[in-house]
């Protein structure tokens, strides 16, 4: 079925893009003017239910895996989500309408993902869906859109969703590979303003490929010059090509997994490069960093959210909040980065979810898609100066990062700058 | 020169865990004719019992050392409670028990331990400058200690299958279980050590190997080294202790050197490119490179 996106004309998209902007941190601008005819219910399989409001309970359902190699993490994020409804709950929901979750486990099958969803839609009737994983996005999209029911913040990040025309219904909540290589190369580019050879490590996944894409997108142009390129398959093999190299930066391009394991195949190879780039979903420093002891330390990343681990935060009244109503409402492991996504992604659906029971057509699920298709907010658990930025012409959310470096001495990771901001690049 | 002795050497470890795992799978093979594919998980989920020791501050070998007979256990329990019932009807089913004790032992140390990757201490020094050099590479004590131990349990496999009683009972079962019976041979006690053998050396493969993998300890750590110890296992002809050995090495080497040096093959296809010259070997000489060839009497 062909879907309809009806952009608003040049004009109205500018004033929602400006109106958009002009807020800071708390909820998004909730001018109604600005979500209404982003999207259309015309070519749904059932435009009344589409549009229809929502009362008593709204439903947000999951698949994801919670079995498997994955469950804990999945498991984090789905307690960091519940925990945030929780509050919002017990504050009488989002204008009386409660929260509620329902999670199928698809143990990371794509196949049973689009299962899930099936029944989700058609059985539960949620309201708003989420999954976890690429491929999840890849087999689930199509007839999320189809029904119109949204999928918010998939915790993926696959180019091809970020086309609003093809994709209405659907956002992701990681940042773009092509956003994050960009603000990496603008570091490196300050780090070493004569130029650098650079050694890309890639993982063979779409994931790793996107990142190493990125990068090069970036480079071209710059006087960063890539001099290597390995595949991370066996990242001891890739350590002793990549040293060979002689590069002073070395890039992983990698998933989770690769993170730790590239950091001991280096140093184990004997070779410390003077710049190590590792993801940003390489952000768990007790797992990914402390294990590989000094090896570690100097390792850049980049990230968006506050740690509640550090003490960077430890006053900061956000964090406070967020580990007192964390442990309140039994989420088991509030101080690692998977149950703080799951909050902070919940945050936004709420920011979502009451700017959309405020606008004429009230609390529907056309409503929470058109607030999300315009949604420009500083969720509490975000670093300050970093918004979840969605306008008609971009849907990339997140368009700034700060630096961190890893101190393998204090076991933490340190500012080592301010937050890059590229979103004006993106407008 | 330096950076070819990097990948032969990184060629050689990780053929060397191969190797460990081959020889359990071959135990099993030469004990009772079957081909144990939760062998992997088995080793898995010992190592996962290690590594809980370890957190509750028993020392590294101790907890080894009980993996070890947690394994042993395991497997004996394994022949005799799931495998010895379903043998009797037709092998088939033997291999759809071990397909899901595969899947069985994964969930149950996912259950108990949680799917977070953990680190699994060495017994072995394994710190950044614990390392002799060769030719300017590194050639690390816990990498030559995997290997000490390849060369240990070999010795101890051979003398257990030549010399000792229990072995020769173990090959007669293997060979044929109804002559050995008649012959006096306690035929299911003898399954459940060739079973419980393999527990064993499955524990110690894990615990070796898991501090030396890229992933450390996950559930999904022992998946690519139990594919890569199968084909080294058939490599050998399933029931060569040898061969097993060599197959184990050859994959290893043939990995990191093609991962090396054939660009075009790079990551995606070096795991396959490894098993596509094994199943060339195999397509030569069916039992293997060190395999017996099976003489049916007709």
């Amino acid at each position: 079925m062909k879907r309809l996106l009806r952009v608003a004309a040049a004009v109205s998209a500018t004033t929602l893009v400006l109106t958009a902007c002009g807020s800071n941190s708390g909820a998004s601008d909730d001018s109604d003017a600005s979500a209404s005819g982003v999207i259309t219910a015309d070519d749904c399989a059932d435009p009344d239910a589409a549009t229809a409001e929502i009362t008593d309970t709204l439903k947000v359902g999951w698949t994801a895996a919670t079995s498997g190699p994955l469950a804990d993490a999945v498991g984090n994020v789905i307690e960091g989500m519940e925990a945030r409804f929780a509050v919002a709950n017990e504050a009488g929901g989002i204008d009386g309408v409660k929260l509620e979750v329902i999670v199928k486990d698809d143990a990371f099958n794509p196949e049973r993902a689009k299962a899930n969803v099936g029944e989700l839609i058609q059985k539960d009737k949620v309201d708003v869906l989420d999954t976890f994983g690429s491929g999840q996005v890849d087999a689930i999209a199509d007839d999320q859109n189809d029904a119109c029911v949204p999928l918010l913040f998939a915790q993926a990040s696959v180019p091809a969703y970020r086309d609003i025309e093809n994709f209405p219904w659907t956002t992701e909540y990681l940042p773009s590979a092509d956003v994050e290589m960009a603000v990496v190369v603008e570091g490196l580019k300050k780090q070493y303003p004569d130029g650098a050879d650079v050694a890309l490590a890639v993982n063979q996944t779409e994931s790793g490929q996107g990142i190493a894409d990125g990068f090069k997108k970036a480079a071209e142009g710059t006087n960063l010059k890539i001099v290597a390129e390995e595949p991370l398959t066996d990242p001891k093999t890739a350590a002793s090509t990549l040293k060979a190299s002689g590069a002073q930066v070395l890039v992983d391009a990698g998933v989770t997994t690769d993170c730790l394991a590239l950091t001991q195949a280096i140093a184990r190879v004997g070779w410390k490069p003077e710049t190590v780039i590792q993801p940003s979903n390489c952000a768990d420093g007790a797992t990914l960093y402390e294990p590989a002891g000094d090896a570690a330390d100097g390792q850049q990343i980049l990230r968006w959210l506050k740690d509640p681990a550090n003490d960077e935060f430890k006053d900061d009244q956000a964090v406070q909040e967020y580990l007192e109503q964390t442990e309140a409402n039994g989420a088991d492991s509030p101080t690692n980065s998977y149950t703080v996504n799951g909050w902070a992604i919940a945050d936004l659906m709420v920011d979502n979810f009451t700017r959309a029971a405020a606008s004429e057509d009230g609390l529907s699920r056309l409503s929470i898609m058109e607030a999300a298709r315009t949604q420009d907010y500083q969720p509490p658990m975000f670093i300050d100066g970093i918004k979840f930025m969605m306008s008609p012409t971009q849907s990339y959310g997140i368009l700034a990062f700060k630096p961190y470096t890893w101190d393998a001495a204090g076991t933490t990771f340190t500012p080592a700058g301010e937050v890059i901001d590229i979103s004006s690049s993106y407008e | 020169m330096e950076l070819f002795l990097e990948r032969l050497i990184t060629g050689l470890t990780n053929g060397s865990i191969y190797a460990l795992l081959a020889l359990a799978l071959v135990v099993v093979f030469r004990g009772t004719g079957t081909l144990n594919f939760a062998q992997g998980e088995l080793a898995l989920f010992t190592t996962f019992f290690a590594w809980w020791l370890t957190t509750e501050s028993i020392p590294v070998w101790i907890a080894i050392i009980a993996s070890l007979i947690a394994g042993f256990v395991l497997g004996a329990l394994i022949e005799r409670l799931l495998i010895r019932p379903v043998q009797r009807r037709n092998d088939m089913a033997v291999l759809i028990v071990a397909l899901g004790l595969f899947t069985g032992l994964n969930s149950l140390a996912g259950l108990i331990w949680g799917s977070e990757t953990k680190i699994m201490p060495s017994p072995f020094p394994n710190g950044i400058d614990d390392f002799v050099s060769v030719g300017g590479a590194r050639l690390y004590f816990d990498a030559l200690g995997v290997v000490g131990a390849l060369v240990a349990l070999m010795i101890v496999l051979t003398l257990l299958f030549r010399y000792t009683r229990v072995g020769l009972h173990m090959r007669a079962v293997a060979d044929n279980a109804e002559s050995a019976t008649l012959a006096g041979v306690r035929t299911s006690r003898i399954l459940a050590i060739g079973w419980g053998l393999s527990g064993a050396i499955g524990a110690l493969a894990g615990v070796l190997v898991t501090p030396l993998s890229p992933q450390q300890l996950g559930l999904t750590s022992m998946f690519h080294v139990f594919i890569a110890a199968s084909a080294a296992a058939l490599f050998g002809g399933l029931d060569s202790l040898t061969g097993a050995v060599v197959g184990g090495i050859t994959i290893g080497v043939l990995e990191a050197m093609l991962t090396g040096y054939v660009s075009f093959i790079g990551g995606s296809l070096q795991q396959t490119s490894a098993l596509f010259i094994i199943v060339a070997i195999l397509f030569l000489r069916p039992n293997g490179l060190f395999g017996t060839k099976r003489l049916v009497r007709v």
